[in-house]
């Protein structure tokens, strides 16, 4: 498939270089000379220098001959006039826009009105907020990521040194009594990803991925020693930006008492006007001393969402000094997200990567339900639904030749069962069988699974 | 940021696979002739492609894709192994007596140079002409660009190593893949060859010498099935399709791919480079032209026709010859040594420095007078409309220091074995911008044969150095390049 992307920022990259992977021509259309000229290294695509609000340089992009177009400049405007151009011009027929205003839903609400036809219009904001909110109430878990209509829950923990669970083997930990529907199935130890047998030791330090049932999901946090927090009381966001904004807004409702930190004077009566039982507090939300002034200790989560990620990290490892239960940081820059978990950060967001992983399962829609990647993208959980001709369906899974780094987390059949399987299930039609992967082996498990199987001789 | 030895080779392995693979069109027309002897290109296949599986096989795969580091080293490697492995067919048989003679012989058609160490081409046996052409076809395009459309281990890396091997800043990808960029290039090069060839067979040549020149045109190389080269056909409608087709492999074959799919002749004949490039070659022609009707003696047709082929067969740097043109007047065999350095369009099989770099120097040249004239201006250098950055400008400086430094040590070594000046700096000229035939002992009617074998040595490494462009050949030397 021919794919345009408009902008050349970190998202763009990521998106062309996985949808490259795939098989895909992709185009993308930068400003920047210095940026085309890396993007050229990096990715075996073709790079147009120029405006994507120009029409002219999309014509040289070969707008008219892309079956896709992926807007993703750092300006809403240009976006959504890129899709505009593309419905004029082309036979484009997927157009995804990325729109970082709060007014989103009116933009959605207007491109419609107006018969633009976007298919997909993100709001990375909104993205974040969405993974920040689950994991709120348990301090231990990093993030929780459901699969297969929440029927699969998978969430992340860091493993701390006093942990019960130190250097005990995966099954020795089955045979402790982990809830019979539940697998480990990623750790994440230092620059490593480890798609786990039974035979692996988890060790202090490890960042571990469970996979369980929902109905067995509290069972296994009480299990692994995670305990939820029966109430949330206080919450410290610091930064005011739309993010922070939106995340108050929704704890507000939820009856939680929130504290926002705004260095700048201005935006900090602009959001007491928008906000209602949030106190606003016009201080560096980084600095002890105002910490512990507005008393920090005991707070149920203290939120870093700046737009400066060193910041962020900064203030988060701060607040954990500083006793918050639970700390979250937001971080834009991919390449810091495997250093947040080590710096003893509980929750690193980034919306850039939740954008990615939406554009991608948008892409790939159809058979593939959803495609969460994690860390720097070095691994990826994807959800599949088994379709009657794949060649996986009808063997058991012990005689499934997986790639070296994939293994099945969990299967969610059509029926409302759903099993974490052993070596003796096996697959039926539309079955969800919910993957996990190193990024690597990510295309070859793909086009194994989605492939019909083989008549004849072979 | 070390350097993967392992995968390097292991790719090399797979190139050796491809060259192998190649090696079979002559060793089937050698098979299936009687009276050939197809033993030399046997072994040389089994030999080669022996030594790319064991390479294949014995190395690991590289598990991330290759840096640019990695992807110039590569393409060194490549060439090099296609150097010596493409000359085995000649070191088998009996008609080459070292395998410096084989190696100079292969890098010599690889790099579309066209110099020979044979005094007598047609005591080859057909199998081994074919080849002799055959390495200019491939290295015309580029081994590297036909690995990367047939080979799928390369992904971004292939770009790395498209921009090693492929000539000129000014080439732009055709396609957002790597892969097909290089099937559509080798596509309108293999139509633009079976062309030639049809012509040339119409024109009376028989199949196999219709082959043959058509492989030693299209990648601007040299080598022909005759020790006289064109001239041995006397046909001056064979020159004159030849004229043509030399032409045309001298232009950017983006331009051609264009032409193919859009069909608009203007903006084919619109690119500055195109104009600026026939220009020289008109003009040029037009002046010898005259010296051999005036001073030579030449009647107006056969004049026209001898200056138009070796005017277009030094500037495409392909090197056929259809005239001792050392008999020529001074001036006329100067002019021919001048357009040795233009060479033909960036993104050509020609060698050369390339007339865009040219047309890019002089604009570079005009900027530094306006700039004496009005020291506060700031002015940008166009090239046809579009502003060149200024990456491009340093990098074109640059290039041209290195080709002096070259050319001029390669001239200085060849001087030191007791080559007599003119020889020295054209049998380097000549091998460096691929061309072939040079003046002095090298001239149209000579060969390299005569040269020590430390001479054969330097002017082979020069032919690939000017054929990667410099920068790829050289940058290994560098003592950085191989720190982490």
């Amino acid at each position: 498939m021919r794919i345009l992307i408009t902008g050349g920022g970190e998202v763009a990259s990521h998106i062309a270089k996985r949808l490259i992977r795939e098989g895909n021509e992709i185009v993308i259309v930068e400003r920047d000379p210095d940026r085309c000229s890396q993007l050229e290294e990096a990715l075996d695509a073709k790079i147009v220098q120029g405006s994507a609000a120009s029409v002219k340089t999309l014509q040289r992009a070969g707008i008219r001959d892309a079956e896709m177009l992926i807007a993703v400049t750092s300006v809403d405007e240009v976006n959504i006039l890129t899709c505009l151009v593309a419905q004029a011009e082309s036979n484009i027929t997927v157009k995804v826009a990325r729109v970082r205003t709060h007014e989103v839903e009116h933009w959605r609400r207007v491109c419609k009105q107006t018969g633009l036809d976007i298919d997909l219009i993100i709001h990375p904001e909104s993205l974040a907020v969405d993974r920040i909110l689950p994991v709120l109430r348990i301090p231990g878990v990093s993030d929780i990521i459901e699969f297969a209509d929440g029927q699969v829950k998978l969430f992340g923990m860091n493993i701390e040194p006093d942990n019960w669970v130190v250097g005990k083997t995966l099954i020795e930990l089955a045979k402790a009594g982990a809830p019979k529907n539940s697998l480990v199935a990623m750790i994440f130890r230092g620059a490593e990803v480890i798609i786990p047998d039974g035979r692996e030791r988890i060790l202090a330090g490890d960042h571990v991925y469970v996979v369980t049932r929902r109905e067995e999901f509290d069972q296994m946090l009480e299990f692994v020693g995670l305990r939820q927090q029966e109430s949330l009381d206080r919450v410290f966001v610091l930064g005011g930006k739309q993010i922070g904004i939106q995340i108050a807004e929704e704890l507000e409702r939820q009856g939680v008492s929130v504290k926002l930190f705004e260095r700048d004077l201005e935006r900090c009566q602009k959001i007491a006007e928008i906000l209602d039982s949030t106190i606003v507090v016009n201080g560096d939300g980084t600095d002890a001393a105002t910490l512990l002034e507005e008393n920090i200790k005991g707070v149920n989560a203290y939120l870093a969402l700046t737009q400066d990620d060193e910041d962020n990290l900064i203030a988060a490892i701060l607040a954990r000094r500083l006793e918050a239960k639970k700390v979250v940081a937001l971080i834009n820059r991919l390449n810091y997200l495997p250093m947040a978990q080590r710096l003893g950060i509980n929750t690193s967001i980034s919306p850039r990567l939740a954008t990615v992983d939406r554009i991608l399962q948008f892409v790939r829609k159809g058979q593939v339900v959803s495609v969460t990647s994690f860390r720097d993208e070095e691994a990826e959980a994807i959800e599949m639904v088994a379709a009657p001709e794949s060649r996986y369906v009808g063997k058991k899974l012990k005689d499934i030749k997986l790639p070296q780094g994939a293994i099945v987390g969990a299967v969610a059949r059509p029926d409302g069962e759903v099993i974490v399987p052993r070596g003796h299930s096996s697959i039926h039609a539309g079955d969800r069988v919910i993957f996990f992967a190193l990024e690597r082996v990510v295309p070859e498990l793909e086009s194994a699974f989605l492939a019909e199987k083989r008549s004849g001789l072979w | 940021m070390v350097i993967r030895v392992g995968a390097v080779l292991h790719i090399t392995g797979a190139f050796l696979l491809v060259l192998g693979g190649t090696m079979l069109f002559p060793l089937l027309y050698s098979a299936l002739h009687e009276g050939d002897n197809p033993w030399p290109i046997l072994f040389a296949v089994l030999v080669t492609a022996g030594a790319g599986a064991v390479m294949f096989k014995a190395l690991p795969r590289p598990t991330s894709e290759l840096s640019i580091r990695e992807g110039v080293f590569l393409v060194c490697v490549i060439w090099a192994c296609v150097c010596l492995f493409g000359g085995l067919p000649f070191f088998f048989s009996p008609y080459f007596t070292s395998l410096t003679d084989s190696v100079f012989e292969a890098a010599s058609g690889f790099t579309t140079t066209g110099a020979t160490i044979l005094q007598d081409v047609e005591v080859l046996p057909d199998g081994l002409q074919l080849w002799r052409c055959f390495t200019h076809w491939l290295g015309g395009m580029g081994i590297v660009l036909l690995g990367v459309a047939i080979l799928p281990l390369l992904g971004a890396g292939g770009m790395h190593m498209y921009r090693a091997e492929f000539s000129g800043a000014r080439s732009e990808k055709l396609k957002p893949r790597i892969t097909e960029t290089a099937i559509s290039l080798w596509s309108i090069y293999a139509m633009l060859t079976a062309a030639e060839f049809l012509l040339l067979w119409m024109a009376g040549m028989n199949k196999f010498e219709a082959i043959c020149h058509a492989f030693s045109t299209l990648g601007t190389g040299g080598f022909s099935s005759r020790t006289a080269s064109v001239a041995g056909f006397e046909s001056p409608l064979i020159e004159w399709i030849i004229i043509v087709f030399m032409i045309l492999a001298g232009v950017n074959f983006t331009l051609h791919y264009r032409l193919w799919r859009e069909r608009q002749a203007r903006r084919f004949f619109g690119d500055v480079e195109v104009r600026a490039y026939l220009g020289v070659i008109a003009a040029a022609t037009a002046v010898i032209c005259v010296t051999l009707v005036f001073q030579t003696g030449y009647d107006w047709s056969r004049a026209l026709r001898a200056a138009a082929f070796q005017v277009a067969s030094i500037t495409t740097t392909t090197g056929f010859v259809t005239a001792d043109y050392e008999q020529w007047v001074p001036l006329a065999q100067l002019l021919l040594l001048i357009l040795m350095f233009v060479g033909g369009c960036t993104g050509s099989t020609a060698g050369g420095m390339k007339v865009s770099r040219f047309l890019l120097l002089r604009q570079v040249v005009r900027r530094q007078f306006r700039r004496i004239v009005e020291p506060r201006g700031v002015f940008a250098i166009r090239l046809g409309g579009d502003v060149v950055p200024e990456a491009t400008v340093r990098v074109l400086l640059n290039l041209l220091y290195l080709a002096f430094v070259v050319l001029a040590t390669a001239t200085l070594i060849l001087a030191a074995t007791g080559v007599d000046v003119l020889t020295s700096i054209a049998a380097v000229t000549a091998s460096t911008f691929n061309i072939g035939p040079g003046l002095g002992a090298v001239g149209p009617m000579d060969n390299y044969a005569h040269f020590n074998p430390l001479v054969k040595w330097v002017l082979a490494f020069c032919m690939v150095c000017g054929r990667l462009e410099f920068f790829t050949a050289l940058v290994i030397f560098m003592p950085s390049f191989w720190r982490k």
